[in-house]
């Protein structure tokens, strides 16, 4: 037996079946990874004929993973919350009410709004002069973004590059300063685990069945992932925000489950 | 180099890539659909057929430790010297594997007949060992639980909470059938010589060791079981009457939880969250303002208190129970739930049947034994240990208080018997009605945790209203 040829012949046949195996994995890879242009187009049919219009292309077809993590409440109980802000000398007008001579602290759920009986800040506050304030109450933010809108100054929260949709700090300083928000900061052991997530096409054909959807004809304006703050009319002392898609549109904003069954 | 071993090498790696991609499509189960994939280890047939055979509905575990007594009497055939055991004594562990035998061998014989009352409490006044349960068992049941898959006996009683062995030649059982009043003989046939030998060894050494000791009569015994002119408290004729007052230890209650450190109690909320089929990474997880952490699914919601206290609900079928249908199949497989959920948390695992074995209600309880004694719960709301509500062999709601109870070096001695029954005559007398004391027995009260408890008399009673004032 020819020993060269033979070996001709078998690099050329494993290099046709290892150039298989390997277009298989690759594709098998991508159908796993990244939704199809097919599905995204069957997609936007059945919203089309559900009166809920969106561009193919403002479409996510990446599936990918969130990590998961457990975060804080900023507000450890009410009344030591409304002390940071009040000092030691305040008046328990209700369960979710304190009053001082430096203002009024109020709370429904996870959110809270201080009203301060005098001005606070000098001008526009900025990010830095928003995040010493608070510093100085014993709380750190971190993960924030800053941007102003109408003459009010919002910082957003970010964890792992994703937004924590519901979560905020808002700051008022017109003739008195008022503060609101909803905030947790992750806990100091960090990320503790991730999980896949369903693809945008899935959250979109959810919404569809929400009770968010409107009544309407709409138009998709964008969709992202990120986290939300689950229940925010309850209190929580700490949380782990839910991976959702969000799904903003003309009429206001949806968030959907992300995560995968 | 020259081109034949550049060929060779090519061709060697060709085939070590060949087997590195095969292998990647053939174990990743992602790459394949469960559908048709024989490698799919869900489908090797012949770990198909170990998984039907651990899932055998007919294979009747034992489950021997649900039918332990709550006390043991021995008769020594003179009332003086009586003497009682429960499951904190050694001689009971010694003696209750030997009992269950003989009850196995009861339960599988043919000869039973029916007998008078005066033969049941003759019975006890001869050597004999009288078993007290702590509630009622259908006959059928009791009997799976020792591994006797059918019984002629509940042919007869359908079920029973006390049981006498005798200790004659030819060991023979008496039970006390609990709906009917009536008495049942049913003779082994067998002499059971070790188990004569170890009772009568203990019955020798507890009378050689015990001085003052304390006199146990039945209620038959001095007559209680029956009115007298004005006197319209009985008690019921198996209720043991110590002369003594009793010394029993103190414990401590608390959360298994207390004394370990967050990343142990966070991974131990991870398996409980598991061990309910909750995926803790789907769930949305919060902490409420006391300390409950809650996981919530679309088909359930758990809690977890940081007391201890497990709650769970269903809104959808419920969690599915393992085994298929069948009373014991249900029981069997809530109890391993229960172990399961004990073993996960490190709390105290020695637990009974609360709530009767036999009806077919859709509830089940467990409480804890502590010291051989009862535990009655006693948190708000919650009178047992465990509560669970079964729905078409689906748990539906289940809430079970974690504990566990340490001896302390104290011990105190309770109430004489005759004050306890005395209260309870003040209690409940009045001329419009008759009391019936059915139970009269030492248990401890766990009205929280982080407590010291110590046992006290506590009692079934029956009031029934002779005639109503109008």
């Amino acid at each position: 037996m020819n020993w060269s040829k033979a070996k001709t012949i078998l690099i050329l046949f494993f290099l046709m079946v290892d150039s298989f195996l390997l277009y298989q994995i690759v594709v098998t890879n991508q159908d796993k990874n990244y939704v199809s242009d097919e599905v995204i187009k069957n997609t936007v049919t059945i919203l089309e004929k559900n009166q809920i219009n969106v561009a193919p292309e403002l479409i996510p077809n990446k599936k990918g993973s969130v990590k998961l993590f457990e975060s804080d409440n900023i507000i450890s109980d009410y009344e030591s919350f409304s002390k940071l802000f009040l000092g030691n000398d305040l008046t328990k007008v209700s369960d979710t009410a304190y009053s001082g001579v430096g203002g009024k602290v109020e709370f429904w759920g996870d959110k809270f709004r201080f009203t301060s009986s005098s001005l606070l800040f000098v001008g526009k506050p900025k990010k830095n002069d928003i995040l010493s304030f608070f510093q100085d109450k014993g709380i750190k933010l971190t993960g924030c973004e800053f941007y102003e809108e109408d003459n009010v100054f919002y910082l957003k929260k970010f964890e792992n590059k994703l937004e924590v949709f519901n979560s905020f700090i808002k700051v008022e300083n017109t003739d008195k300063t008022v503060i609101s928000g909803l905030w947790f900061e992750r806990k100091p052991d960090g990320f503790t685990s991730s999980t896949g997530l369903n693809p945008s096409t899935s959250a979109l054909i959810d919404f569809l069945s929400s009770q968010d959807k409107p009544n309407a004809e709409i138009t998709i304006l964008n969709i992202e992932k990120g986290y939300n703050i689950y229940e925010p009319e309850t209190f929580h002392k700490s949380i782990m925000p839910a991976p959702v898609w969000e799904i903003e549109h003309t009429m206001g904003n949806a968030y959907i489950d992300a995560r995968k069954n | 180099m020259n081109k034949e071993h550049v060929k060779s090498i090519l061709l060697t790696g060709l085939v070590g890539m060949n087997i590195v991609l095969g292998s990647q499509i053939l174990l990743d189960k992602k790459l394949w659909s469960s559908d048709y994939n024989f490698f799919n280890i869900e489908n090797f047939s012949i770990l198909k057929f170990f998984k039907g055979a651990q899932n055998n509905d007919e294979s009747f575990k034992k489950v021997s430790h649900l039918t332990m007594p709550e006390k043991i009497i021995f008769n020594t055939g003179d009332q003086t010297t009586r003497f009682s055991l429960n499951s904190n004594n050694k001689e009971y562990t010694d003696i209750i594997e030997y009992c269950n035998e003989v009850l196995i061998s009861a339960l599988s014989s043919s000869s039973i007949s029916e007998i008078t009352q005066d033969e049941w409490f003759s019975s006890l006044m001869t050597e004999s060992i009288y078993l007290s349960y702590y509630s009622e068992y259908d006959t059928e049941l009791f009997s799976k639980f020792l591994g006797v898959p059918e019984t002629l006996l509940s042919e007869h009683s359908g079920g029973f909470s006390n049981a006498v062995i005798s200790l004659y030649d030819n060991v023979t059982v008496y039970i006390d059938d609990a709906k009917s009043d009536k008495y049942y003989r049913i003779k082994t046939g067998n002499r059971f010589s070790d188990f004569k030998k170890i009772a009568k060894e203990i019955i020798k050494n507890h009378n050689l060791s015990e001085t003052g000791q304390d006199a146990i009569n039945y209620s038959f015994d001095l007559n209680f079981d029956k009115t007298f002119g004005s006197q319209k408290t009985v008690i019921s004729s198996m209720v043991p009457i110590y002369s003594n007052a009793q010394s029993v230890p103190v414990v401590t209650a608390e959360s298994p939880w207390s004394d370990f450190s967050e990343p142990y109690v966070n991974s131990t909320k991870n398996a409980i969250v598991k061990a309910f089929s909750l995926n803790s990474n789907i769930a949305n997880r919060y902490t409420e303002a006391d300390g409950t952490t809650v996981y919530v699914e679309n088909n359930a919601t758990l809690k977890i208190h940081p007391d201890g206290l497990l709650e769970y609900k269903a809104r959808d079928n419920g969690l599915p129970l393992s085994g298929s249908g069948g009373r014991y199949n249900i029981i069997s497989a809530v109890n391993e739930f229960v172990t399961n959920i004990n073993n996960i948390s490190k709390a105290n695992d020695s637990m009974y049947i609360s709530s009767g074995v036999g009806e077919e209600s859709d509830i089940i309880t467990f409480d804890y034994i502590c010291e051989g004694f009862p535990v009655k719960m006693s948190i708000g709301d919650l009178s047992n240990a465990v509560y669970c509500q079964i729905s078409n062999g689906c748990i539906k709601e289940y809430r079970h208080i974690l504990r566990n109870y340490n001896r302390t070096d104290s011990v105190i001695s309770t109430p004489e018997y005759i004050l306890a029954v005395d209260n309870i005559i003040q209690q409940y007398s009045s001329v419009t009605q008759e009391v019936t004391i059915n139970k009269l027995y030492l248990a401890y009260t766990d009205s929280g945790s982080n407590q010291n408890l110590s046992a006290d008399w506590t009692a079934d009673v029956e009031a029934i209203v002779l005639n109503e004032e109008e």
